[in-house]
C-alpha cells in the first residue's frame, strides 16, 4: 500500500496481509471473508472483511472487480510518551477496498494481481489522568490507500 | 500473430495507469479533536451588586467565615454572600433569625447599631437596629479597590467577576497523520482559568473585646473598631476611616504595610497587625492616622493573635497556604510597644485561632484538638494545662462571659466555661456544606 500524509513530502509504503475464504455463489460471483493486518503510522489495523468478486472466468486469464469492505480493529504501536499517565489507545473503523484484478490461472493454481484503492478510518482517544483537567481529546484517521496486491488462490 | 497486447491487457493496463493517476494524489485527512471544559468569568454590573444588599428569611449554613458577636446576637459571615444574623441571647438555644444578603462579603464590624460591611470594592454601614429592616445608611465606594475577584480586577463597564460559566467545546483541527498528538494539547485556557478546586475561604481564629460600643471579633478580623475610626485591611494597606457620623463615613488615611498581612487586633491604642512574617504594632496616638511603632519578626507562617494587658500571644501554623514548618504559641511581652520581646515558646501540634478571657487562654490545635491553659505564669504556661479535649476539632474560638463560640468542622458549638475543667456544651448550629 502507498499513500502519504498531506504535508509529508514523501510516500509512505507498507505490506499487509489478507487472507480470504469463500464460495462460489453463481457463475461469476464469488464471496467470502477474511481477516488481514494493514500497518498506519503508529496503527496495526486488524481488518474483518466481507469479500464479493465478479469474475465471469470465460478465459483462462481474465479481468475481474473486488469490493472488500468491513470493520478494523486497530492497535497502538507506541511511541515514546512524555506523559506516562496519559493513556493512549486506538480504535478502528470502517474500511471499503474497491479493486481490479487480473486472474491468470496456471495449472491448478491461480495468481492474482490487483490495484485499486482502499479507505481506512481509524482514530487514537487519549485518556487524561484526572488531575490534568476536564479535557479529552482524538485524533481521527480518514487513510487512502493506493494498493498493489499480489494473490494466491487454489482451485 | 497474436498481438503483444491484447484488448483485455490494454484495459488492464489502462485501468491499473488510471488507478495510479487518480489515487497517488490521495492523501491522508487527519483532524484532531480536543473536548474540553473551562471556565469563563461572569461579570456582574456594579449596579446590580450595589443594590443587591436585603433582608431574607434565615437559612442554612454552609460555610462559615468571619464571626462576630454583639449585644446577644452572633453575626457568622457566610464568605462571598452575606452574614448569618443568630439571636444568642441564650446561648444553650440559638436561634437564626435572619440572613443579610451582602454580595462580596468576607469581613464585619459593629459599632453601636452599625454593622460595617465589605461588599467587594465597597464598605457598607448598614444600621441594624431592627434586625427586619436593616437599611443601608452609608457606603463608601471603591475603598477596596485592589479587591481581586476570582482572579480579575474590578472592570469600569462590567463590573466584577462573581462567578464562573462552565462551558464545554470541541476544537477540530486538521493535523498531520504522521505527528503524534501533542499529549498536553487537551489542556486549554480560553478567557478564562480552569479551576482545580475552590479556594478556602474558611480561616479564622480568636476574640476580644474591645469596648461597650463595639462587638467581639475574631483574631483573624481583618476589619476592627477602637472608639471612632474603623480600620481595615487591604491587601497590602490598612484603610482607616472616620465612622462617628454613621450616614457619613470618611476615609482617612491608607497606610502601606507588606503584602502578607492577615489580621488585626486593637488593644487601647494600638493595632496589632499580623502578617505572615511577624507582627506590627501601630500606635493610634492620632486614630486617623496609624503609625508603626514596631515590628516583632518570625518565621513565615499564619500567626493569629491575641493580646490581653502587656502580653500578646501568637499561634504560628505551618500548611499549603501558610508555608513554613513550624507550629508552636509564642508568647510576646509587648509592655515596651516599641520593643517587642519573645516571652516564650510552646511547641505545638497545629495550632489554628486562640482566645484569652481573663488569662484563661483557648487554643485550637488542629487534629489535637481544643487546649484551655492557665496563662497566668507566662513562662509555664505548658504546665498549666487545664483541660486537653482531644475530640473537638476547632478552627477558632470566642470566649466572652464564660460562654465560648467555637467554630469546628462540621457547627458552630457553644460551651460554658464558667469551670475550665468542666466546659458543658449548650449548643450546635450545624454547618451543612454546599455540594
Amino acid at each position: 500500500m502507498t499513500g502519504s500524509s498531506e504535508d509529508a513530502d514523501a510516500k509512505e509504503f507498507s505490506v499487509s496481509f489478507t487472507t480470504v475464504h469463500g464460495v462460489k455463489f453463481s457463475p461469476g460471483i464469488k464471496a467470502g471473508i477474511g481477516v488481514g493486518i494493514d500497518t498506519y503510522y503508529d496503527l496495526k489495523v486488524f481488518p474483518i472483511l466481507l469479500s464479493v468478486t465478479i469474475d465471469e472466468e470465460k478465459r483462462k486469464h481474465g479481468f475481474f472487480v473486488q469490493v472488500n469492505g468491513g470493520y478494523s480493529f486497530a492497535r497502538y504501536t507506541e511511541r515514546e510518551q512524555d506523559f506516562e499517565e496519559i493513556d493512549v489507545h486506538a480504535q478502528g473503523g470502517f474500511m471499503i477496498n474497491p479493486m481490479i484484478g487480473y486472474r491468470m490461472i496456471i495449472e491448478n493454481k491461480r495468481i492474482y494481481v490487483l490495484a485499486g484503492y482502499k479507505y481506512q478510518v481509524a482514530s487514537l482517544n487519549y485518556d487524561y489522568p484526572e488531575w490534568w483537567g476536564f479535557a479529552e481529546s482524538s485524533k481521527e484517521y480518514e487513510l487512502n490507500r493506493f494498493v498493489i496486491q499480489l494473490g494466491f488462490g487454489l482451485e | 500473430m497474436k498481438p503483444f497486447l491484447s484488448k483485455f491487457r490494454v484495459y488492464l493496463l489502462v485501468v491499473l495507469l488510471g488507478c495510479v493517476f487518480l489515487f497517488e494524489s490521495c492523501h491522508d485527512q487527519c483532524e484532531d479533536r480536543y473536548t474540553y471544559s473551562y471556565y469563563e468569568p461572569v461579570y456582574t454590573p456594579l449596579s446590580v451588586i450595589r443594590s443587591s444588599i436585603a433582608v431574607d428569611e434565615p437559612r442554612q449554613i454552609t460555610g462559615v467565615g468571619k464571626i462576630y458577636f454583639k449585644d446577644g446576637y452572633l453575626f457568622v459571615n457566610e464568605p462571598g454572600e452575606g452574614i448569618h444574623v443568630i439571636d444568642n441571647h441564650d446561648p444553650a438555644n440559638p436561634l437564626r433569625k435572619h440572613f443579610i444578603t451582602i454580595p462580596g462579603n468576607y469581613d464585619m464590624a459593629i459599632r453601636n447599631n452599625i454593622l460595617y460591611a465589605d461588599s467587594y470594592i465597597d464598605l457598607v454601614g448598614l444600621d441594624i437596629s431592627n434586625p427586619d429592616q436593616v437599611v443601608e445608611v452609608s457606603r463608601l465606594e471603591n475603598i477596596f479597590s485592589q479587591y481581586n475577584s476570582m482572579g480579575f480586577y474590578v472592570d469600569a463597564q462590567r463590573g466584577l467577576v462573581t462567578e464562573w460559566a462552565e462551558k464545554k467545546n470541541v476544537e477540530i483541527e486538521e493535523s498531520p497523520c504522521d505527528a503524534d498528538m501533542q499529549p498536553w494539547g487537551g489542556y486549554y485556557y480560553r478567557g478564562g482559568i480552569v479551576m482545580w478546586a475552590e479556594g478556602d475561604m474558611s480561616t479564622f481564629k480568636g476574640a476580644t473585646l474591645s469596648n461597650n460600643s463595639t462587638g467581639v471579633g475574631g483574631s483573624m478580623a481583618k476589619f476592627t473598631i477602637s472608639d471612632d475610626h474603623l480600620y481595615m485591611l487591604d491587601s497590602w494597606m490598612l484603610h482607616a476611616a472616620d465612622i462617628s457620623n454613621p450616614a457619613e463615613v470618611i476615609k482617612k488615611s491608607t497606610t502601606q504595610i507588606s503584602w502578607d498581612i492577615e489580621t488585626i487586633f486593637p488593644l487601647e491604642d494600638k493595632l496589632f497587625i499580623g502578617s505572615q512574617s511577624g507582627m506590627h504594632i501601630f500606635s493610634l496616638a492620632d486614630p486617623a492616622n496609624p503609625k508603626k511603632v514596631s515590628t516583632y519578626e518570625h518565621v513565615r507562617s499564619c500567626d493569629p493573635v491575641v493580646v490581653e494587658g502587656e502580653t500578646a500571644y501568637v499561634t504560628l501554623r505551618s500548611g499549603t497556604q501558610c508555608q513554613g514548618f513550624t507550629n508552636q504559641l509564642e508568647v510576646i511581652d509587648v509592655s515596651n510597644w516599641e520593643n517587642p520581646a519573645l516571652m516564650k515558646v510552646y511547641p505545638m501540634h497545629n495550632p489554628h485561632g486562640l482566645g484569652i478571657d481573663e488569662s484563661l487562654l483557648f487554643v485550637c490545635d488542629g487534629d489535637a484538638g481544643l487546649k484551655i491553659y492557665d496563662a497566668t505564669d507566662k513562662y509555664n504556661i505548658d504546665q498549666h494545662l487545664i483541660k486537653h479535649y482531644d475530640n473537638i476539632h476547632a478552627f477558632d474560638v470566642i470566649p466572652f462571659n464564660n460562654v465560648l463560640m467555637l467554630i469546628g468542622e462540621d457547627g458552630i458549638y457553644q460551651y460554658d466555661y464558667s469551670d475550665p475543667t468542666k466546659i458543658k456544651l449548650l449548643s450546635k448550629l450545624s454547618i451543612k456544606s454546599a455540594q
